[in-house]
């Protein structure tokens, strides 16, 4: 998968997000879902507190994942 | 996208500008280079600084102040009455969109404030969507870019061309992939551990389950995946026991009263031999499930392998109390107390680099050692062989007392975090003991069940053995069941966590990648421009020809010379001059500013020429004018220049007024007097004259007139390019009102006398009979000597008509506008 130049950040995320979804489809939705709290405004990258509260969301989102394993029959 | 240019920009109470209830108003052309000159300590700082404010929410100098300096109560000015600071920002579009007016403020006591008078309704986010990198650049900016790491450098460069939110979420996904992160977070390590651990238990459960069926039922390869046929085999052969059959029933082993079938065995034929049987049975199990295993030593070989490697680490820095010492050293250097980084708080030695980085070095090979032994306490915790070690100690029938259990002491140790090599071979050479211990005691009591089965009844000591077996296998089975399932829990959650860690690995990956080759083709995009500019700035001198270069598994631009008097690829850091650096970040800002396509179009520039010789200055903004301007090329930007240099202002003046040019001069006295742009000022100065005058103050009023006097005759001589007397341009003390009229009044003769001059004759008239000799007469003679009758303030109302009349003699109305434009030259409009 390449970034196109031309495309808009959006256009790329979305590039981005249908390569992940062929490595693991669930996890790439559990990405997906709480992006928003690695993708903060700032001069640099999310601080360690927000890498917490984005596993925090993971641990969350893989346990529904396992519920919904344990409850399929 | 619709981009936005800076129209106006309007400051009140906000850092060195006070102009209490008469704001600073700049206004800013899209399509011209806007510059903005002022002497040092006039305010020209706190200009960028109020753009820096309204867009980023923050002073960068009174942010990077101690707390205890108290940096916010230095934004709002400190003279200002209302104590509010007030900054309104007109943005106007590039595509006929219209414009957005930003108001911020600040109270002493309150916090920033956002708000839109022209309505819109997301004022902030509007703020947020101008914040890239190139839009406010100082000379900090220009020098750092070279300066930094190639890390740094790589993600400034990101934010440059627009590439921040890759760079940001890239930072983002390294920081999610993190082991110590994910192992923090998700608890994978401590789960993992935990899993192991389980797994081992119930793989010995598991083997006592197998050991006792097989002894029992009398058949091998069972396997636990069949629990329920091994209970029923177990089941069938103590049903074949006639003795036991009646207790079996139609039950299972499971559910088999066990002390009443022993006490049917003691009855049909007691004694303690049959009980001494019993126990003996149980110790040759016990001493069988015990035996050392494959890898048992070979597993405390490598505990002290790595307590060698820790200890090593340990030894290579030193003692712990140095550690103990570079801590405080460290906390002190970056204290307020501490001054000079390079200099050492314990000998003084003065070094030339900062200290703070090699005793963060010095500490990190400390934390790396403490890492080493953690990393050992916790595998001692899950390791086999010590646990093996554990086992045979805590066996009854191995027969050791609690005393002389080495595990013991060694276990307390592990808890406080101690764990030494020595101990560690200690238990090496303990584990073999207790090996040949156990084999010893095996040996010793299944001679002893021999020697009792022989005594005993073949039949009930069959008996007897296979119901302890089958006990034995009961309880190994409850154990089982209870542990299994929690363990399957916690294997489904490690495997989801393995399969979450392969995925944000892999992610990262692609992202890192993407996000690499992105930056590359936005590198190749600039590099040309890059280095045509950079040529441009320098002509003249080397064209050292300035490479970025992005590293290919990192965020990394290096930034090479592709040519130094015939060498390549040499460091630009390394050899490079001051000014030359600043070229070569100038072009790099520049070429980077022109590809961005987003939403702010202009670019605020402070003192960014100050290492700059007068060639490289002008090549800068001749740069700006003709190759990157709005107006001059489609993606233009519109550049505001802030400048205190004297030479960079003649080459501003020199521009004014053309369609490239927009050129506004600064004058006040702050942080407690007003701050105005000349033009303004002149308005002002007048109606402050006219205002003190009409009130009859002619102390107050007159040297108001006299300022409007100056300034009047100096904008005519600037504007109409009057030759003056050498020392009038170099030496202010001659500069007097006398030297101003008469330069201007023996110009005009001059040209009239050549015939070409471009007055009308009753211009010249009026200014040689009228407006001059009123002005002098009336004023200047009497102000420069003191001579004659004291003014009043109707004859100064006159003179204050009479320059501007004067000023309207070197003026013709212009026919497309009407309005009043100065001629260009004496001999041309």
């Amino acid at each position: 998968m390449e970034f196109e130049l031309d495309n808009s950040f959006a256009d790329n995320l979305a590039l981005f997000k249908a390569e992940v979804e062929q490595i693991d489809p669930e996890c790439a939705k559990i990405l997906f879902d709480n992006l928003h709290l690695l993708d903060v405004e700032g001069e640099t990258g999310p601080s360690r507190a927000a890498i917490g509260e984005f596993h925090k969301a993971v641990l969350m989102g893989l346990d529904a994942l396992q519920k919904a394993a344990e409850t399929k029959p | 996208m619709t981009r936005y240019f800076l129209g106006n920009l309007t400051i009140e109470g906000f850092r060195g500008i006070n102009n209490d209830g008469d704001p600073l108003v700049l206004k800013f052309k899209a399509d011209a280079v806007n510059s903005i000159h002022a002497p040092n300590g006039v305010g020209k700082s706190s200009i960028f600084e109020a753009v820096h404010f309204a867009i980023y929410g923050n002073v960068p100098r009174l942010k990077s102040l101690q707390d205890a300096e108290q940096g916010d109560s230095y934004i709002v000015n400190k003279f200002h009455p209302g104590q509010q600071a007030t900054i309104d920002l007109l943005f106007r579009s590039d595509d006929g969109s219209p414009d957005i007016a930003i108001r911020v403020t600040r109270g002493a006591n309150s916090a920033r404030a956002v708000s839109s008078p022209s309505g819109h309704p997301q004022p902030e986010d509007f703020l947020a969507s101008l914040q890239e990198d190139f839009v406010l650049v100082d000379y900090g900016r220009f020098a750092k870019l070279i300066d930094i790491s190639a890390l740094e450098r790589g993600r400034s460069f990101a934010s440059l061309v627009g590439l921040s939110r890759y760079s940001r979420l890239r930072q983002a996904f390294e920081g999610a992939k993190r082991t110590q992160n994910m192992n923090g977070d998700l608890g994978l390590s401590a789960l993992d551990t935990e899993v192991k651990t389980s797994e081992r238990a119930l793989s010995a459960i598991e083997r006592r389950i197998i050991a006792a069926h097989d002894a029992v039922a009398g058949a091998g390869g069972a396997a636990i995946d069949k629990l329920v046929d091994l209970k029923t085999a177990v089941t069938s052969a103590l049903s074949a026991i006639a003795l036991l059959k009646p207790l079996v029933g139609d039950g299972s082993v499971m559910d088999l009263d066990f002390e009443a079938a022993e006490k049917a065995v003691e009855k049909e034929e007691g004694g303690e031999a049959r009980k001494k049987l019993d126990g003996l049975t149980t110790a040759v199990t016990s001493l069988s499930t015990v035996a050392l295993a494959d890898g048992d030593i070979a597993d405390l070989d490598r505990l002290i392998g790595l307590a060698k490697t820790r200890d090593e680490a340990i030894n290579r820095v030193g003692a712990h109390e140095l550690h103990a010492l570079l801590k405080d050293a460290l906390a002190f250097v970056g204290g307020s107390d501490w001054h000079d980084p390079k200099r050492c708080p314990i000998c003084e030695a003065q070094g030339e680099e900062p200290l703070k980085p090699k005793l963060e070095a010095r500490i990190a090979e400390y934390d790396a050692a403490a890492e080493l032994g953690a990393e050992l306490v916790k595998e001692v915790t899950t390791s086999v062989g010590i646990a093996k070690v554990r086992q045979l100690e805590d066996t009854a029938a191995m027969g050791i007392g609690t005393a002389d259990r080495l595990h013991v002491a060694f276990d307390l140790a592990v808890k406080k975090g101690e764990v030494t090599t020595a101990d560690l071979e200690k238990l090496k050479a303990r584990l073999d003991e207790l090996e040949k211990h156990r084999a010893k005691t095996l040996e010793r009591v299944q001679q002893e069940v021999s020697a009792l089965q022989a005594e005993l009844p073949p039949s009930l000591v069959q008996v007897t053995r296979t119901l302890s077996l089958a006990k034995q296998f009961r309880d190994a089975v409850v154990e089982f069941e209870t542990a299994a399932p929690p363990l399957t829990v916690k294997q489904a959650k490690l495997a989801l966590l393995n399969r979450w860690k392969t995925f944000i690995a892999k992610a990262a990956q692609t992202f890192a990648d993407a996000e690499t080759a992105l930056a590359n083709k936005r590198i190749t995009e600039i590099q040309t421009t890059c280095q045509d500019l950079f040529g441009r700035l320098v002509r003249g001198g080397p064209d050292v020809r300035p490479t970025l270069t992005r590293a290919q598994n990192s965020e990394n631009v290096d930034l090479k010379l592709a040519d130094f008097f015939g060498l390549s690829d040499l460091s630009a850091r390394a050899l490079l001059s001051e000014s030359y650096r600043n070229a070569v970040a100038a072009a790099i800002f520049l070429s980077a500013a022109m590809k961005h396509s987003c939403v702010p179009r202009f670019m605020v520039l402070d003192d960014v020429t100050s290492s700059f010789d007068a060639g490289h200055q002008f090549a800068l903004m001749d740069a700006l004018r003709t190759q990157l301007r709005h107006g001059a090329v489609p993606d233009g930007l519109q550049f505001i220049i802030l400048s205190h240099d004297t030479s960079l202002e003649k080459y501003f003046d020199k521009l004014n007024g053309t369609t490239d040019w927009h050129h506004q001069k600064l004058q006040g006295m702050p942080p407690k007097g007003r701050l105005m742009v000349s033009a303004q000022e002149a308005d002002r100065l007048k109606a402050q004259a006219q205002q003190h005058l009409n009130a009859g103050q002619v102390d107050i009023g007159g040297p108001f007139l006299r300022q409007y006097l100056e300034y009047k005759l100096g904008q005519i001589i600037s504007k109409l390019e009057i030759p003056v007397p050498p020392d009038y341009a170099t030496r202010g003390d001659k500069r007097t009102l006398s030297t101003y009229i008469d330069a201007i009044t023996e110009a005009v003769a001059l040209y009239q006398a050549a015939g070409r001059c471009v007055l009308s004759g009753q211009q010249i008239s009026d200014l040689q009979t009228h407006h001059a000799p009123s002005i002098v007469g009336n004023f200047v003679s009497h102000y420069e000597t003191g001579a004659g009758t004291p003014f009043n303030a109707y004859a100064l109302l006159g003179v204050l008509q009479s320059i501007d009349n004067l000023a309207d003699c070197f003026t013709y109305a212009d026919p497309a506008t009407g309005q009043k434009r100065y001629y260009r030259r004496l001999d041309r409009r």
